[in-house]
C-alpha cells in the first residue's frame, strides 16, 4: 500500500491520503501583492521532480518562524523570494485561511496557510532575492500579472482571481482543506 | 503586534541509534480517541526561561529514561510554528528539533507524566525506509527528510 509519500498528484479537492500527519500542520503565511496598476506579484514555478505536472503561478510565502505572525512571515518571504519589499502599512485586513497539502520536490507537504493581501500605492523598493536551494530549483522567476491574464493559469493556492475581491474588501475567509496536488 | 493567542515553545528530539533508526512514540489524544493515534518524537513544552537544548534533554530523560547532557544535542535541525486550539484558547507553538545519538537504548517510560501514561501506548525504532514507506501517521511531515540528512551508518540497500 503506497504510503503518504507517494508522488502521484491527487485530484484537486480530493480527500487527503490515509496516513496524513496529525494536525496542526506547519503554519505558513502568504501575501497577495497588488501594484498601483492592479497587477499581482506571483512566482512562476515548476517542479523538476514532476515535469509532467506543468507550471503554476504561486502566491509568495512560506513557513512562519518563531516570533513571527503570518503577516511578518509573508512580508519576509516575499522579499526573500522576489526581492520586492512591501511596506507593512500596505497590508490590508482581509485574510484567507486553509489547510493544504501538495507535492513539491519529491515530498508531500502539509501546511496551515493564511493568505493576506497588500496594495501598493507606489512602486516598491526591490532588493536582491535570496531564494532557498529548493526554491531555486522550482522558481522560474517573479512576475507581475494582470488579473485578466490569470484566466486558464494554475495558481497556488487555487481560486486566487475569484477570492481576491473579497480579500480586498476585508473579508475573513476559511477555505477548509485544499488538496492542491 | 496584536496577539490573540498564547505563545508556547517546545523542543523535540530525533534520537538515533547505531543503525540510524529514530525513536518514535505512539499516542493519541485521550479527549478525542476517534481521531486515531500517530507516531511522534519525544519532546514537549519548554519551561519559562528554559534553553531549548536543556528542555530537549529533560524531555528525553522523562520520556525514555535516557539521560544526556544538553551539550550532547545538536541543532536545531528544523523549526516550525504551529497553531492550535485547546480548551477554548488558541496557542501558537514554535517547535525546535534537536538530534541526539546513542548506541542503543532500552526505553524506560516510568518517568511519564499522568497525561503521557494515558496517551502514549507504544514506542518503536524506525529505519528511514520504514518512515518513507509507512501508511501510519507520523508527525511532523518532514521527518523522513530530517532523518535522511542525519544518516551516518554505512548505506544499506533498502526498500
Amino acid at each position: 500500500m503506497a504510503g503518504p509519500t507517494s508522488l502521484t498528484p491527487l485530484s484537486r479537492g480530493s480527500e487527503p491520503p490515509p496516513g496524513a500527519p496529525p494536525r496542526p500542520w506547519r503554519l505558513s503565511g502568504r501575501l497577495l501583492v497588488l501594484d498601483p496598476d492592479g497587477r499581482l506579484l506571483l512566482v512562476h514555478c515548476h517542479d523538476p521532480v514532476l515535469p509532467a505536472f506543468g507550471e503554476w503561478w504561486e502566491v509568495p510565502g512560506g513557513g512562519v518562524h518563531a516570533g513571527e505572525d503570518t503577516v511578518t512571515a509573508a512580508l519576509r518571504e516575499v522579499a526573500e523570494e522576489t526581492g520586492v519589499v512591501v511596506p507593512p502599512a500596505a497590508v490590508l485586513a482581509g485574510r484567507w485561511s486553509q489547510d493544504t497539502t501538495y507535492l513539491w520536490l519529491g515530498a508531500r507537504r502539509w501546511a496551515r496557510q493564511v493568505v493576506h493581501v497588500a496594495r501598493l500605492d507606489s512602486a516598491p523598493a526591490v532588493v536582491a532575492a535570496r531564494p532557498t536551494a529548493g526554491e531555486r530549483e522550482s522558481f522560474l522567476g517573479p512576475v507581475w500579472v494582470a488579473l485578466g491574464d490569470l484566466a486558464g493559469r494554475r495558481t497556488f493556492p487555487d481560486d486566487v482571481p475569484a477570492l481576491l475581491p473579497r480579500l480586498i474588501a476585508g473579508d475573513h475567509l476559511d477555505g477548509g482543506l485544499a488538496v492542491w496536488s | 503586534m496584536r496577539t490573540d493567542y498564547d505563545e508556547r515553545r517546545a523542543a523535540r528530539v530525533l534520537l538515533l541509534d547505531a543503525q540510524d533508526r529514530v525513536l518514535l512514540l505512539h499516542g493519541y489524544d485521550p479527549a478525542d480517541l476517534a481521531r486515531g493515534g500517530w507516531w511522534f518524537t519525544p519532546g514537549g513544552g519548554l519551561e519559562p526561561g528554559e534553553e531549548p537544548a536543556a528542555g530537549a534533554a529533560r524531555e528525553l530523560y522523562e520520556e525514555t529514561g535516557l539521560q544526556l547532557a544538553p551539550a550532547a544535542f545538536t541543532g536545531p535541525v528544523y523549526e516550525q510554528v504551529v497553531e492550535f486550539p485547546l480548551d477554548g484558547r488558541r496557542y501558537r507553538q514554535s517547535e525546535a528539533f534537536y538530534v541526539a545519538r546513542c548506541e542503543s537504548w532500552d526505553v524506560d517510560t516510568s518517568g511519564f507524566t499522568d497525561l503521557e501514561q494515558r496517551s502514549v501506548d507504544a514506542h518503536r525504532w524506525w529505519t528511514l525506509a520504514e518512515l518513507r514507506g509507512t501508511a501510519e501517521r507520523v508527525y511532523p511531515d518532514v521527518l523522513p527528510e530530517l532523518v535522511a540528512g542525519l544518516l551516518v551508518a554505512p548505506a544499506r540497500e533498502g526498500a
